[in-house]
């Protein structure tokens, strides 16, 4: 038992020892700050004078881009110390770790003798002192808008690991006039707001735009005849034509996921339920049967299921179903009126608006409802859309009165955070701001 | 030749003059053309007179009628039954205090309530149209509790398209 | 029936026999599984937690206790703030001082006799001369002497306190000093904000620091995980660029321990930020 009880004895020393000798010293850090990453985009290159005019173009639609996505912060190049004019070395680190650039993009432009544009550029880590990626971009020299979003977008995705959503649209209501007679047009422009054009002339009135998944169409409200119903647009032709022949108003079109149905709701006799309607067999759909205000409705990023606004409960709330109309079920709890649900492309969350204690809300919240969180709020703010990688949400958003006279109506955009508000500039006021998807 | 050119002249505006201040302190309010309601003292109204008020308001996120809009559709049942040939757009209106979609869908129901109304009073529902415009055409602008008071609204008017 | 006979009975009996033995053997047996199944997770993995700091200051009344001595060293910060206590302290003590010196001389002589008694026993066992008493006499002074001496390294020793969580041995920065590498790294690291939410975006940064606190080398852990997963390669870069902002040179480490903390790794963790 003796020779027992010392072998047990020194194991037990032995065990102890193994737990209180470590290798090496851990420390936690667990917090930071959150600021915009100072990059350098050094000026792309071109060498001959049609090559550096080209280059200017697209270093500077880059650098806007980057800019106002709220995440990075484009070093004034007057601060910079090295100048590149050979796209293939490597960078003077130091000169830019000075200047405290995190990353920096060093590019060239080629104008081939086919008209087209070849580009390459790479994105350096300054700290690491080393290539992060290299990409090279050839295309017709007319696209180069496209090109410099393209390149915006590679740069946000190496180093924020999101998709970027620089090369889409924002279709909008474009607002005018005094608020008793509004003039409101259906309007399209690039993101950063290149582009804009008007497409109807503000005879009648015209509401809540949405993209098809094609980005070749538009959904959307108007008042042709005095008659509320919805409409599809061909973007390039401009010609219009009415979805379904309801009796009485339709309203709130939204594309399916897949671009074959336009779900909307129909309202007749005090009561609006949420129909689909396939575009090829024109067969519609009834999906919800409450006799009541049911609108608003959000098919899933999977087809599978549909958020909607309804009062079947007392007041507005959202609810979600299946796509076939079975399983209702609602999702939203807290105080207040839910509406606007839209749901998110990326499907962890569905965007909503709030009304409570006079004060409109943006917020998301998971799709079991859980997680409610809000990232906007003011007088009236209202009809989220989400940008095509889920990251940030535009809205519409009126001012306070100004000394008896009422607030400017503009879109916004902010970040999931809730960080990085700002407004998308538009040559008149504008509302209902519309998302294109990306084109896979 | 100057004389009668003077004379014309004078006598145009003259008459022009007359006809605007008779215009004026008519009795009968000034006809609004898309509506077919008359304006006078700003408040709208189905006759000429200025007797029927076409407009009755509505609590905040509400489509019920209230005793006194009931009692103002009261009046217009009797206008329309003195004038059968008359067919009527009902309009349903609401304040700015919700989202867009939400409000087209609530002011349908206000419309919709009116009309029920006026057919359970006896009128052909034939006549009726309805039309919602949400919170797109306030009737009186501002972002405050008077203005979206008087914009949560049904109004009654002639249906001009029929 | 036999067979039964033959192969059981003796077994049973074989058990009954040895039973102490058996079971011996099989709570040895099964304390090592419990050691290897516990202990061995614990060599790979360093578990970082700190127990919630809790300083105890220890006011120096050593001379009074007999209680085995831990060697604490004082930190120049802890000195600053505390020296006016200390020093209150020290003049309560030495208004009563009479009384420790008193028990102190008491003990000293107690064991100066102690040793003298050895000594003394040592000697008669060798002849006695007066010249070996004179020695004697001599050799007591020298253990005066020596006794004196060691006194004072003792308490050279003592007046230089460190703060101590006890029972994490093997860990000689003191809670203050962590800290401030801390804040040191934190004004470094921009956080990635609104990161999709895909489980823990904790990275480990291996750095390697030279004696004045400069990053000679870092590396992130978990390099697998940057090519699979992107919003942790995200996270993991900016945590690499914290550690290598030159913005973030001469980290605040004490240079008396470098040894502990020329390796060291540095766990960023933005789940109080990201996360919601």
């Amino acid at each position: 038992m003796k020779y027992i009880k010392k072998i047990f004895f020194s194991f037990l020393i032995f065990f102890f020892y193994i737990i209180n000798v470590n290798a090496e010293l851990k420390i936690d850090i667990t917090s930071g700050y959150t600021e915009p990453t100072p990059i350098g985009i050094n000026d792309f290159i071109g060498f001959t004078e049609e090559e550096k005019d080209v280059a200017k173009q697209i270093t500077k639609l880059v650098i806007a881009d980057l800019n106002n996505s709220g995440l990075f912060k484009v070093i004034d190049p007057k601060a910079y110390i090295q100048r590149i004019s050979n796209p293939n070395i490597m960078p003077k680190f130091a000169d830019w770790k000075i200047i405290n650039a995190q990353a920096l993009i060093i590019g060239s432009t080629k104008l081939e003798t086919n008209g087209n544009i070849r580009i390459e550029f790479r994105l350096w880590d300054v700290f690491a002192e080393q290539q992060m990626a290299g990409w090279a971009f050839n295309t017709a020299r007319s696209n180069w808008r496209q090109i410099s979003h393209r390149i915006a977008d590679k740069v946000y995705e190496r180093l924020t690991g999101e998709i970027g959503y620089f090369d889409t649209r924002i279709a909008y209501i474009a607002e005018s006039g005094p608020a008793k007679k509004r003039i409101k047009r259906l309007a399209i422009m690039d993101q950063d707001g290149a582009n804009h054009r008007f497409l109807t002339n503000g005879t009648n009135l015209v509401l809540t735009p949405r993209f098809s998944p094609s980005q070749q169409e538009l959904t959307y409200l108007s008042y042709i005849g005095r008659i509320p119903r919805v409409y599809l647009l061909d973007i390039e032709t401009g010609k219009q034509e009415i979805v379904g022949d309801f009796p009485g108003m339709s309203f709130a079109p939204r594309f399916s996921p897949f671009g074959d149905q336009v779900i909307m709701s129909l309202a007749s006799e005090g009561n609006s339920d949420i129909y689909s309607y396939n575009l090829k067999t024109n067969i519609r759909k009834q999906l919800t049967t409450y006799r009541g205000i049911d609108t608003s409705p959000s098919y899933a990023p999977n087809g599978k299921k549909i958020a909607f606004n309804s009062d079947r409960g007392g007041t507005p709330q959202i609810y979600v179903m299946n796509s076939n109309g079975k399983k209702i079920k609602r999702i939203s709890f807290g105080k207040g009126n839910y509406s606007t649900p839209v749901w998110s492309p990326r499907g962890d969350y569905i965007a909503f608006t709030k009304f409570f204690n006079k004060t409109f809300y943006i917020g998301v919240m998971t799709p079991e409802g859980k997680g409610e969180r809000i990232i906007a709020k003011g007088f009236l703010v209202e009809g989220p859309t989400w940008t095509p990688n889920g990251r940030m949400i535009g809205y519409t958003k009126k001012d306070y009165p100004v000394k008896k006279k009422e607030g400017k109506t503009r879109i916004f955009l902010i970040d999931l955070t809730g960080f990085h508000e700002k407004e998308i500039i538009t040559p008149l006021e504008a509302s209902d701001p519309a998302w294109s998807p990306l084109l896979d | 030749m100057v004389f009668i050119e003077m004379f014309n002249f004078k006598s145009i505006t003259i008459l022009l003059f007359t006809a605007i201040l008779y215009s004026c302190t008519t009795k009968g309010g000034m006809e609004d053309v898309s509506t077919g309601l008359y304006e006078k003292g700003g408040m709208s109204y189905l006759d000429q007179d200025g007797t029927v008020p076409a407009k009755i308001f509505f609590d905040y996120d509400s489509y019920l009628l209230t005793s006194m809009a009931e009692s103002t559709l009261d009046l217009q049942v009797t206008w329309m039954d003195e004038n059968p040939e008359k067919f009527i757009l009902v309009e349903g209106h609401c304040d700015e205090r919700g989202t867009r979609e939400y409000n087209l869908a609530l002011g349908e129901r206000r419309a919709n309530s009116v009309k029920e109304y006026l057919t359970s009073m006896g009128i052909d529902d034939g006549r009726l149209n309805t039309v919602s415009y949400g919170k797109e055409r306030p009737d009186k602008e501002g972002s405050f509790e008077d203005s979206w008071t008087l914009n949560r609204r049904s109004v009654t008017t002639l249906d001009v398209d029929r | 029936m036999t067979i039964n006979n033959l192969i059981f009975l003796p077994l049973k009996r074989e058990i009954l026999e040895k039973k102490n033995y058996l079971l011996q053997s099989l709570g040895l047996h099964l304390f090592i599984i419990m050691l290897i199944y516990y202990g061995l997770p614990n060599l790979f993995r360093y578990r970082s937690d700190f127990l919630p700091p809790l300083p105890v200051e220890i006011i120096n009344i050593s001379d009074k206790t007999t209680a085995p001595k831990i060697n604490f060293k004082k930190t120049p910060d802890t000195s600053k703030n505390k020296t006016n206590y200390a020093n209150q302290e020290n003049i309560k003590y030495n208004n009563q001082s009479k009384i420790p010196d008193t028990t102190e001389a008491i003990e000293e002589t107690k064991e100066v006799v102690e040793i003298k008694k050895k000594k003394i026993v040592k000697l008669k066992e060798l002849k006695k001369k007066p010249n070996q008493l004179q020695s004697v006499l001599k050799s007591i002074e020298q253990v005066k002497k020596d006794f004196s001496d060691k006194k004072k390294k003792d308490k050279e020793k003592n007046k230089t306190d460190e703060k101590v969580t006890p029972t994490k041995l093997g860990i000689n920065l003191s809670i203050s000093e962590v800290d401030a590498v801390r804040r040191h790294f934190e004004k470094c690291w921009n956080i990635p904000s609104g990161a999709r939410e895909v489980g823990n975006l904790a990275t480990e940064i291996k750095v390697r620091f030279n004696k004045e606190g400069n990053v000679l080398d870092a590396r992130i852990a978990n390099v697998g995980r940057m090519k699979r997963d992107r919003y942790f390669r995200t996270a993991a870069e900016s945590a690499l660029r914290a550690v290598l902002n030159p913005r973030c040179k001469n980290a605040p480490l004490p240079k008396d321990k470098f040894d502990k903390w020329k390796n060291l790794t540095l766990n960023f963790d933005p789940k109080s930020i990201i996360g919601y």
